[in-house]
């Protein structure tokens, strides 16, 4: 069902800026945000992308599979307002290679977590979207096998930060491979800058200046 | 013989301007998001002009940028400064010549600053740019007078320094030398990297694609069956 409204021309806006920076691919796949009981999605028409919107409880059947594991982890998640599924390229890599992603760089700490977990390909079951959920415990971000990295937040400008640092830490992970590997932020240290950084800019937010801390 | 003030050729004003139009630049050219990095405008012997803490690029006026003054550090108005601030004034004091400084989140540099290394420069306008080599300074949190330390430690002849783990500090005479410094810079990264990854791709060139082919391959290769 294609729906209009404020809230829809704004996500198309959104979706146009993600399409353009080769987020996600020109069908509008991957992104989702949720607007109190609906869940917009875009949706490929021949007229370009459309806005789509479902009920985040119910049945309905003709929503695309993608749509309805995003509905599941809106749902279950709290917190998470904003779904975006990166298959920026050096994210891509790491996502084929499998692994976990450790925080090389400072902003990835801050903004994803302490890392970003590797999960196997997606079984196409319900339970998957526990699987993605466990995976983003304490963290924004999850890697998919074979598929992308999962970002999510609370709001749109939060979760497009999250998809451009893990973009950019990704980055630091395939080149670091070729200089031995690289030395991550300790634990510790990943640790407490991510909670400096939620509890220093959550405060302060207003439009314009994010947390990216939606989790 | 030039006096110092003298060099000294911007006004107030025109430094606080100077400061908001490259913030935008440094938007516009892929070398920062959101409020991260920041940028500073030296306008007389005692001070300089800096971006604020937690304002985006795209909203900063030139009444957000603040004066901070070298000796304590100390600065003027309401609006708080960038926490790097004592980065900032770490290169003045070392650099005399340096009028405008940029810290940076640029891709390959921030990459290759987790390495560790120090980059030698090779041609010659990396060497007329970024000085002799470009070294990378020890961890430390971001804002912290550790980073500002260790930063000015390494610095050394050149113009520029990696920040572990962080992103980069660039240095120029003015605003645009800061600027060539910082593309420089990303130029000689990227080149650093596809060179190691053609020694052991044993490959004479490569491409990103084949950069990512090459690290996909290395971690799902499954081990040779053996006894």
């Amino acid at each position: 069902m294609a729906v209009d409204g404020q809230n829809t021309r704004t996500m198309k806006t959104f979706c146009a800026m993600l399409i353009a920076e080769g987020v996600i691919p020109g069908n509008g796949e991957g992104f989702s945000m949720r607007y109190d009981d609906e869940l917009l999605y875009p949706v490929a028409t021949d007229g370009g992308i459309a806005i789509a919107a479902c009920p985040m409880d119910g049945l309905d059947f003709a929503i695309p599979v993608w749509v309805k594991r995003h509905r599941d982890i809106h749902s279950r998640k709290k917190g998470v307002m904003v779904l975006i599924f990166s298959r920026l390229p050096n994210t891509l890599a790491c996502a084929k290679a499998g692994i976990n992603i450790p925080p090389l760089l400072d902003d990835f700490a801050q903004l994803v977590g302490v890392d970003a977990k590797s999960l196997e390909r997606d079984s196409g079951k319900p339970s998957f979207a526990g699987t993605v959920i466990k995976g983003l415990a304490l963290r924004n971000a999850v890697l998919i096998k074979d598929a992308g990295g999962l970002c999510a937040a609370g709001d749109f400008d939060d979760a497009h930060a999250v998809v451009q640092v893990l973009e950019k830490n990704c980055r630091a992970v395939v080149d670091m491979f070729f200089f031995g590997g690289g030395r991550p932020i300790t634990w510790l240290d990943a640790w407490l800058m991510r909670l400096v950084y939620r509890y220093k800019y959550a405060k302060k937010k207003t439009p314009g200046e994010n947390s990216g801390s939606g989790l | 013989m030039m006096s110092r003030d003298a060099l000294y050729r911007l006004s107030m004003e025109q430094a606080r301007e100077l400061v908001v139009e490259s913030g935008l630049r440094l938007v516009r050219e892929g070398l920062v998001a959101r409020t991260w990095g920041n940028i500073s405008v030296r306008a007389d012997e005692d001070s300089f002009f800096i971006t604020p803490s937690g304002i985006a690029y795209e909203r900063m006026r030139p009444e957000h940028i603040v004066r901070v003054f070298m000796t304590d550090l100390r600065h003027e108005g309401a609006v708080k400064p960038s926490s790097e601030k004592a980065l900032h004034r770490a290169i003045y004091e070392l650099k005399p010549t340096a009028r405008a400084i940029i810290h940076t989140h640029q891709t390959a540099a921030s990459s290759l600053s987790c390495a560790g290394k120090t980059l030698f420069t090779v041609s010659e306008e990396e060497k007329t740019t970024l000085g002799p080599s470009v070294r990378t300074a020890a961890y430390a949190l971001p804002g912290t007078k550790k980073l500002a330390r260790s930063a000015a430690a390494v610095i050394g002849d050149g113009n520029a320094v990696l920040l572990a783990s962080h992103g980069a500090v660039c240095v120029g005479r003015d605003m645009d030398e800061a600027f060539r410094v910082s593309q420089v810079l990303e130029d000689l990264c990227e080149r650093v990297v596809a060179d190691a990854a053609a020694r052991l791709s044993g490959k004479s060139q490569t491409t990103r694609e084949s950069i990512y082919s090459l690290f996909i391959d290395q971690h799902t290769r499954r081990p040779a069956d053996g006894c």
